[in-house]
C-alpha cells in the first residue's frame, strides 16, 4: 500500500509539474513587460494585423477591426478607427484583450488644417486587462491619448496632422510604454 | 491491482485537468465582462507636453513621410529635440531636380511653424 502511495504521490507531482506551464499560461494570458517603450505604427488596413510586445508566454497583437473618413461640412472631417488587441499564447490560445476606438474630428483647410478633438473608447474584453485613461495633450496639429493598461503597460494613442498646402494629412499611431510613465 | 493503479493515475489526472479548466473558465468568465472608458482630448484640455525621445521620433518619421509627398523634395532628415521648455527642429532636405530650391524650403518651414505652433519655445532649421 505504502509502494502504491509512494508511486501514486510521484506520478502526481510529475502531473502536475508537466502542467503547471500550461496551467499558468491559461490563468493568466497576458504579457510580462519585456520591451520598455517602442514607437508602433498602427495598422493601416482594416485587417492587418501587428505585433504590440511579446513574452515566454505569447504575443499581444493589435488589428485594425475598422477604419472609416467621413466628411461632415465642407471642410470638416472625421476619422474614425477601431484597433482590437488580442493575445496569443504559445499553445495557440487567442483572447481578444482589449478593444480602442480613436475618433478624431479635424478641418481641412491647407496650411490652417486644425484638429478639433481626438476621442478615446477603451472597452476591456477580457484576460484580466483593465484600461484606464491617464493623459492627453491637444495643440493644433498634434494630439494625444494615454491609456493605461493594467498588466500591460501604457499606450499613447497619437493624431498627427501635418498641414499640407495641398494635402493635409492625419495620421493616427501610437507609443507603447512597458510601464507607467512619469 | 494494475488495472486499479491505472484508474487512479487516470482519474488523478482527470481531476488536474478539470482544475485547469475551471481555472480557464474563470478567468474567462471574469475576462468576459467588458468595460468601456472614454476620453478626450479637445482644445482647452492642454495638458503639459511630454517631451521624451520616443514621441520625438514617432513625429520626426510623421513630418518626413508627409514632405517626402511634397513636390521639389526627394528626401528629407527630420530631427526633433525636446528640451525642458523648448524644442529644437532640424530639417535637411535634399531636392529634387529642377526644383524651386526656395519656394520648397519655405513651404516646409511654414509646415513646421503651423505644426509646432502651439509650442512656446519651438526653434526651426530647415536646409
Amino acid at each position: 500500500m505504502i509502494k502504491f502511495i509512494r508511486k501514486f504521490v510521484s506520478i502526481l507531482m510529475v502531473a502536475v509539474w508537466l502542467l503547471n506551464v500550461p496551467l499558468t499560461v491559461f490563468a493568466e494570458e497576458m504579457p510580462e513587460q519585456t520591451e520598455q517603450f517602442a514607437m508602433k505604427p498602427l495598422p493601416k488596413q482594416v485587417g492587418e494585423t501587428k505585433v504590440v510586445c511579446e513574452d515566454e508566454n505569447g504575443i499581444l497583437y493589435v488589428t485594425l477591426v475598422d477604419f472609416s473618413e467621413s466628411v461632415t461640412r465642407a471642410t470638416n472631417r472625421t476619422t474614425d478607427a477601431t484597433f482590437l488587441f488580442h493575445y496569443k499564447t504559445i499553445l495557440g490560445t487567442t483572447a481578444d484583450a482589449f478593444e480602442v476606438k480613436l475618433s478624431c474630428d479635424w478641418i481641412e483647410d491647407g496650411l490652417n488644417s486644425s484638429i478639433i478633438v481626438l476621442n478615446g473608447n477603451a472597452t476591456t474584453l477580457g484576460g484580466g486587462y483593465t484600461c484606464t485613461w491617464i493623459d492627453s495633450y491637444h495643440s493644433q496639429c498634434q494630439c494625444w491619448l494615454e491609456l493605461d493598461v493594467a498588466k500591460s503597460g501604457v499606450y499613447r494613442f497619437c493624431a498627427l496632422l501635418v498641414p499640407l498646402e495641398d494635402n493635409p494629412q492625419l495620421s493616427l499611431d501610437y507609443l507603447y510604454f512597458g510601464e507607467i510613465v512619469g | 491491482m494494475k488495472s486499479k493503479k491505472f484508474t487512479t493515475i487516470v482519474l488523478a489526472l482527470s481531476l488536474l485537468l478539470c482544475g485547469c479548466a475551471v481555472q480557464n473558465d474563470a478567468a474567462g468568465a471574469a475576462g468576459g465582462q467588458s468595460d468601456e472608458t472614454v476620453y478626450t482630448a479637445s482644445v482647452g484640455s492642454k495638458n503639459s507636453m511630454s517631451a521624451d525621445e520616443q514621441y520625438a521620433e514617432l513625429t520626426q518619421d510623421t513630418l518626413r513621410e508627409a514632405f517626402l509627398e511634397l513636390e521639389g523634395v526627394k528626401d528629407a532628415k527630420v530631427h526633433i529635440a525636446y528640451a525642458e521648455d523648448s524644442v529644437e527642429v532640424t530639417t535637411d532636405l535634399t531636392y529634387a531636380e529642377g526644383a524651386d530650391q526656395e519656394k520648397t524650403k519655405e513651404t516646409v518651414e511654414a509646415v513646421l511653424q503651423k505644426f509646432f505652433a502651439d509650442d512656446v519655445n519651438a526653434h526651426i532649421t530647415v536646409n
